[in-house]
């Protein structure tokens, strides 16, 4: 069973310049709309709950946008290394 | 049905199904709204050993706009929270229930409220108990008290109960659904059959209730208490919904939702989904705010149901079948309110903004004599000003788009004769010929007189399933 944790995901992003910071993004910033990051503007300092699971889909790979979801915040980070990664790792072609 | 079952998406998942949104002036407690919202269609009350509950990962909110902008400026927020007392056994119950604090009870439910205003969150009560279902005199005796020591205040003057009760809603589904029969008139129907009495299929189903009662003073634009009827500040907007999280993730222990909650169905004026909007965009519809009807204005404007009446009841609806202009009086019954002038003493416009949201006029005084018809029926204190219990909105929303109400906007258009007599369930000994009893609660259906004025849920020992036998 593939398991959607923090660790899988950062397995899979590593070397891609990319980790998760929902947690320090806050609520705040949720709230206004979802936030988006890129490799370029992004504080990559996570603090994420370790037993909490992250879920991320790719809804546009052509975009190269993972839709990252944790606790009740959804980030949307725009890599496409990234988004080629996480398909190689699905199985699926690169984009 | 108001709606139940409403929409392809919503009608898979009931526990967040939002059936009917009720807002109206406290009777007893004239100074109050209440406000109620049900969940969870046509519950079986036999349904065990898995009995109805509210969702743990549903946020439940009833939302009320005093601005006239479809956005909630005042928000109550429900979450669930479901214990099991003794893990080792399949039963609801492991005895007689005489408490919601009875070991007995083994799937106890608390809830939370949270008023919100603007970014303001203010906890009103948490670990509030909620009744079990109502399952038969061994497990849950003397069930009213049970469940009316539940009912709690909280915050300033605020009351709230959630828990089962028996559906104050009532429709002929089974006729209605088929081809839009209506059985008194069923004669005169496109597949004509002898005309027959009406039944009330709702009737000893139960809903999931939320119910709030609110000081009007907290719920207006400018915390007054407004007396006049004409006073823009005396009308609020209400409507309930239903959020899930965006994601949902199994595992072989539970289940977690994760990310931001999303509304997945909302609910203002009944039947608004159900017979307006086209099955295509229903599950857009129960995602999008009410501020963004607009969208949807044109299938209020030009509705289905007034094309398919003409051609149900030939003959019947002549006028209806020659109105082609747009419907001003549905849309200002549903999107905007209906504005002075219309109708004596009597309005609740909020303002140009679009949204299909149950309002109420809160200088409007309870009636003493209330008539389920409404202000159809000559009760300003009735739906579409805001909604109660006993209001017959489907007779009502069947009469308005008909044609009865459109006099209001053009007053050379005479309705069909059959427009303001068009009705569904009523009383037993109710009859055309005598308009008033059709403006009499239906016997099937009981209420309370008091908060949360939903009665008590029928029992899962009490109902006999009908004993109709299966179509050959």
């Amino acid at each position: 069973m593939t398991e959607w944790s923090r660790r899988s995901l950062l397995r899979v992003s590593a070397g891609a310049a990319v980790a998760v910071p929902m947690a320090a993004l806050g609520s705040s910033i949720a709230s206004a709309g979802t936030p988006r990051i890129t490799p370029d503007n992004a504080d990559y300092t996570g603090g994420l709950t370790a037993d909490e699971p992250v879920m991320f889909c790719i809804h546009d790979a052509e975009a190269g946008e993972v839709s990252i979801l944790h606790g009740t915040t959804e980030v949307i980070v725009r890599d496409r290394q990234l988004v080629s990664r996480i398909l190689t790792a699905a199985g699926s072609a690169r984009v | 049905m108001s709606s139940h079952r409403e929409a392809p998406e919503i009608s898979k998942d009931p526990v967040a199904d939002n059936t009917d949104t009720y807002a109206f002036v406290s009777p007893d407690r004239p100074d109050t709204v209440t406000i109620i919202s049900n969940y969870i269609p046509l519950e079986d009350p036999a349904g065990g050993p898995n009995f109805f509950e509210f969702g743990d990962d549903v946020l439940y909110r009833i939302n009320v706009d005093n601005t006239g902008d479809g956005r909630a400026d005042v928000a109550y927020e429900f979450r669930f929270t479901t214990k099991i007392r003794k893990k080792d056994t399949f039963l609801y119950n492991t005895g007689p229930i005489t408490s919601v604090g009875s070991d007995t009870f083994n799937r106890p439910q608390t809830y939370t409220v949270t008023e919100v205003r603007g970014n303001k969150r203010k906890v009103l009560g948490k670990d509030l108990a909620s009744p079990p279902c109502n399952i038969g005199p061994r497990s849950t005796p003397n069930y009213p008290a049970l469940a009316d020591s539940t009912i709690a205040t909280v915050g300033d003057g605020v009351k709230v109960f959630a828990g089962q009760r028996l559906d104050g809603f009532y429709v002929d589904l089974g006729a209605v659904f088929d081809l839009a029969v209506l059985r008194p008139f069923q004669n005169l129907h496109l597949i004509p059959t002898p005309a027959g009495e009406p039944v009330n299929a709702v009737r000893s189903f139960n809903v999931h209730t939320i119910a709030i009662q609110v000081p009007i003073k907290q719920l207006t634009r400018d915390g007054s208490v407004p007396k006049k009827v004409d006073d823009a500040k005396s009308v609020i907007g209400v409507w309930a919904s239903a959020s899930r999280q965006k994601g949902r993730y199994h595992d072989e222990n539970r289940t977690w939702g994760v990310g931001p909650f999303t509304q997945v169905s909302r609910l203002g004026n009944p039947l608004f989904n159900e017979v307006i909007v086209p099955m295509s965009l229903k599950d857009k519809w129960n995602r999008i705010e009410p501020r963004r009807d607009s969208e949807f204005a044109k299938y209020v404007a030009q509705p289905e149901l007034a094309k398919l009446l003409p051609v149900l009841y030939p003959g019947v609806f002549p006028q209806l079948a020659a109105l082609k202009a747009d419907r001003a009086d549905l849309l200002a019954i549903l999107l905007t309110g209906i504005p002075s002038g219309l109708i004596p003493g009597f309005q609740n416009y909020t303002g140009p903004t679009q949204a299909d949201m149950l309002r109420l006029n809160v200088a409007v005084p309870p009636a003493a004599d209330p008539k389920i018809n409404g202000i159809i029926g000559g009760d300003l204190a009735g739906f579409p000003n805001g909604r109660r219990v006993y209001d017959n909105v489907v007779a009502i929303e069947l009469r308005a788009i008909a044609g009865a109400l459109y006099p209001l906007v053009d007053k050379t258009f005479t309705p069909d004769g059959a427009s303001g007599l068009l009705y569904d369930v009523v009383s037993g000994d109710a009859s055309a010929d005598d308009p008033d009893s059709l403006n009499q609660p239906p016997a099937s259906v009981s209420y309370l007189d008091r908060f949360p004025y939903l009665d008590h849920p029928v029992s899962g020992y009490d109902v006999v399933p009908l004993s109709v036998p299966a179509a050959s």
